[in-house]
């Protein structure tokens, strides 16, 4: 621990309220798994999809509940379950380095369907059997792996969305035609399943609302260039994301970031941050407000997150209800997980000037191969461009990988070494 | 090296993996001003079009004899497979000094975010990062992969000073074919008499033949095949198994010996499974595909392989479900298989998790299956060979269930 009156502890208390938007999203998410949970048990048509090449405007038109085997994960990881599950995954074989993410939703299924069990549900999210599974091949290549896994745990039949990843600024028009044929192809399926054929004026009228949440989101995550930032982005930013991602083109999305606006106007302003920070990667969900409460020991806040686009990068994209196909392939070809390397650091290094970042910080997710290549080379990437940078790691959902002793030690580590090179509000007012 | 079969052809493949399989093409490579040498990583890269332009096609990675990673490992995560730290240690150790361009396919995110790494490596030489679609039973993944091989075919094209012609890529399918068919040859030997030609000379002689020109290499597996066919080979009292697990990052020859001597006659294994096409083959001009992209892309979606992959989700053809039915076929029949033997590399997760729906289904058949994992690195071989000893003692010494009265 730093000494003496500088000491971070006694610079800046932790904020007496409750993370911003929790209750609004804990409302919210309630009313999404119950929707979920009743239409599956009368018997309505339900669909898997991931938020990596997330078409869900499709099925939202023909009628589907929508459901995403991810956020059972996460949320389990935030109860604590994952853990549970994630060991059952491992006694079924499951590699102990293998996608915790995956582990964690194959874990809950396993242990749902033994007899006499109670199921692990991570925070209310109802363990739904598919209609049908879409398996996008969006940037994560464990999609495949997991899916397959799926279609033999619950029988349902399983269509594979195959995007390519974005190697260049424009897309290829060959790459737009080849999903826009597969979406089409996609919608005919699930139409038969469903007993419903897409009706176009439908389809562009929850494209319209696509829009509508995803401009209000967009203005959420930018108000956070301001200084104070109104909130902190890992801890209270990174939650709110997921009605962009689960309920897009519905009305109580709009509706939900339309009311987080209200909140966010009602809001305290908070004291202003000593350091700006990026984060880049995946949050450890088990201890995401430890985490933040580390940072705020040091006057630290993260004011962006590169997570907070993992289901879709809407600083400079938007659904568009005049070519609803087309735009919803853009979408997909556009996932943050899908992104060229090259193409995500130019992103970051250009959110940490728009949002005048003081420092990075790299979460490093450890059974995550999607990130365990290339990380080395950000580090450098973000040194040359004068960012001062702290790497940690631990994992999406296993809190067995997250060690607190540890962690606070670099971050001490890092923002005292910081705080000594007078690194605090100097990039900020440049 | 020129395609006339070699005194001793196992020799030949053998001293052909030396120096990660680059010391030849080096060779190659300096006989002339305009010679280019493209490294391909697993599992299939367009190596015929390489070919066709008249440039070297090698292997990258799978080298049991590479220097241990001290550059990639400190740039790395902990959860990576040994390929991807070696062909990184050789990218930045200046091993890959001599390549022109580097093809790689898509198999896993962690060599998704290697192409982009090696290209900052590498650079100017290019990388070529080549989507192959998952999407293998839609109609449109097709007219996909054509034009992403049109992509790679103009990259190349640029690197080879010329453009691709129908003649040139004639003979070079011509070659991929002839390999393929001779590895499969061989492969069709060993199921009959593995004791001809034991797994881990496979394992050099198609490590070998994956750095060689395909006429090359299809001369000496000729060789090889003929040669087994003619041998007697020793006669032991092994189980038959198949191997499943290793097809993108091979398991050290090392550790197939001592699978072997432990009582696991290896009768089946999906090794550098691109080298032989998958059991395809290129569809020729009289089906009325002219295009060499079109050909290839013809022969990579036009039809379920006979050799699926775990890497390329076919509903047509599942490779989980490839192997549980071959073992439940073969058991007690002609070509009798005993076990499977799930080889896994370490930190490989479509392996991995292959291995988990396998072991599950073969168990519930009452299948015998033992699972074992490895890095190409390997130098221990004890647990693996305990292992198989244990595989085969279940077996060969089971109680014989009693008949009825």
């Amino acid at each position: 621990m730093p000494e003496g009156s500088e000491t971070p502890a006694k610079q800046a208390a932790p904020a007496p309220d409750p993370p911003f938007g929790r209750a609004r999203l804990k409302a919210f998410l309630d009313g999404y798994h119950a929707h979920l949970a009743t239409r599956a048990a009368a018997g309505g048509p339900v669909v898997f999809l991931q938020f990596g090449g997330n078409v869900r405007e499709i099925f939202e038109a023909l009628g589907y509940a929508v459901s995403y085997p991810c956020i059972g994960s996460i949320l389990s990881g935030i109860d604590g379950t994952a853990a549970e599950a994630i060991r059952v995954a491992e006694d079924a074989g499951h590699a102990a380095t293998a996608c915790a993410l995956m582990k964690a939703d194959l874990g809950r299924r396993i242990a749902a369907s033994r007899p006499g069990r109670l199921p692990l549900i991570g925070t209310g999210a109802p363990i739904v059997r598919p209609s049908l599974l879409v398996c996008p091949h969006a940037g994560c290549s464990t999609y495949i792996k997991w899916y397959e896994a799926l279609g033999e745990l619950t029988l349902a039949p399983m269509v594979m969305l195959d995007v390519p990843p974005r190697r260049t600024d424009g897309i290829p028009e060959s790459d737009v035609r080849y999903v826009v044929d597969q979406l089409r192809d996609l919608a005919a399926v699930a139409g038969r399943l469903g007993g419903r054929r897409i009706d176009e004026r439908r389809l562009c009228a929850i494209v319209a609302r696509s829009r509508r949440a995803e401009d209000a989101w967009v203005r959420f995550l930018h108000r956070e260039t301001a200084r104070p930032a109104p909130y902190d982005a890992l801890a209270e930013g990174t939650p709110v994301m997921a009605p962009v991602f689960l309920a897009r083109g519905t009305r109580a999305c709009v509706d939900f970031y339309r009311g987080l606006r209200g909140d966010l106007a009602r809001r305290r302003p908070l004291p202003a941050e000593r350091f700006r920070v990026l984060f880049d990667g995946a949050p450890p969900w088990p201890a995401i407000d430890g985490l933040s409460a580390e940072f705020s020991r040091w006057g630290a806040r993260v004011v962006v997150s590169s997570y907070t686009r993992i289901g879709g990068v809407f600083d400079d994209f938007r659904h568009d209800p005049a070519d609803p196909w087309r735009s919803m392939a853009t979408h997909a070809l556009s996932g943050w997980n899908g992104l060229d390397l090259d193409l995500r650091r130019r992103w970051l290094l250009r959110w940490a000037r728009e949002y005048r970042c003081d420092a990075v910080v790299v979460h490093a997710v450890a059974s995550c191969k999607a990130t365990a290549v290339g990380q080395a080379d950000a580090l450098e990437q973000y040194r040359a461009a004068d960012l001062p940078v702290l790497l940690l790691q631990s994992d999406l959902v296993d809190a067995r990988y997250y060690h607190a002793a540890p962690m606070r030690s670099r971050i001490d580590a890092f923002f005292h070494s910081l705080r000594a090179r007078g690194g605090e509000a100097g990039r900020a007012a440049a | 090296m020129s395609a006339r079969p070699a005194a001793d052809p196992l020799e030949r493949l053998r001293a052909a993996s030396a120096e990660r399989g680059l010391a030849a093409a080096r060779d190659w490579k300096r006989r002339a001003p305009d010679r280019r040498i493209v490294g391909c990583l697993p599992v299939w890269a367009p190596t015929v079009l390489v070919e066709a332009l008249g440039m070297r096609a090698v292997a990258l990675g799978g080298d049991e004899q590479a220097p241990e990673p001290v550059r990639a490992d400190g740039r790395l995560q902990s959860f990576v497979c040994a390929l991807v730290r070696d062909v990184l240690e050789a990218a930045l150790d200046g091993a890959y000094a001599d390549l022109d361009a580097v093809i790689v396919p898509s198999v896993c995110d962690a060599a998704r975010n290697l192409a982009a790494v090696l290209g900052r490596a590498l650079a100017p030489r290019p990388v070529i990062y080549l989507h192959l679609p998952q999407a293998t039973a839609s109609p449109h993944a097709r007219g996909y992969l054509e034009a992403e091989l049109r992509r790679a075919a103009a990259i190349l094209e640029g690197v080879a000073g010329r453009n691709l012609d129908g003649a040139g890529f004639e003979r070079a399918a011509r070659d991929a074919d002839r390999l393929a068919a001779a590895v499969r040859r061989l492969r069709a030997l060993r199921r009959e008499r593995p004791d001809a030609f034991p797994a881990s000379d496979l394992r050099v002689a198609l490590r070998g033949a994956a750095a060689l020109p395909a006429a090359d290499g299809a001369a000496l597996f000729e060789a090889l095949a003929g040669r087994s066919a003619r041998g007697a080979g020793s006669r032991r009292d092994r189980i038959r198994v198949r191997l499943a697990g290793a097809f993108c990052e091979p398991p050290p020859a090392g550790l197939l010996a001592a699978i072997e001597d432990a009582g696991c006659a290896i009768v089946d294994e999906d090794l550098f499974p691109g080298l032989a096409f998958f059991g395809t083959a290129i569809p020729g001009r009289e089906g009325g595909l002219r295009d060499p992209p079109a050909r290839l892309a013809d022969a990579l979606l036009g039809r379920a392989h006979p050799v699926p992959c775990t890497v390329r989700h076919d509903p047509r053809r599942d490779a989980v479900e490839d192997v549980v039915a071959a073992a439940r076929a073969a058991a007690g029949g002609p070509a009798r298989l005993d076990a499977i033997l799930l080889a896994s590399p370490k930190f490989c997760e479509p392996a991995g998790s292959d291995a988990v729906r396998i072991e599950r289904a073969l168990r519930a058949s009452g299948v015998p299956v033992a699972a074992l994992s490895y890095d190409e690195r390997l130098g221990a071989f004890e647990p693996a060979r305990s292992r198989a000893e244990a595989l085969a003692e279940s077996i060969l010494f089971a109680p014989v269930a009693e008949a009825g009265p």
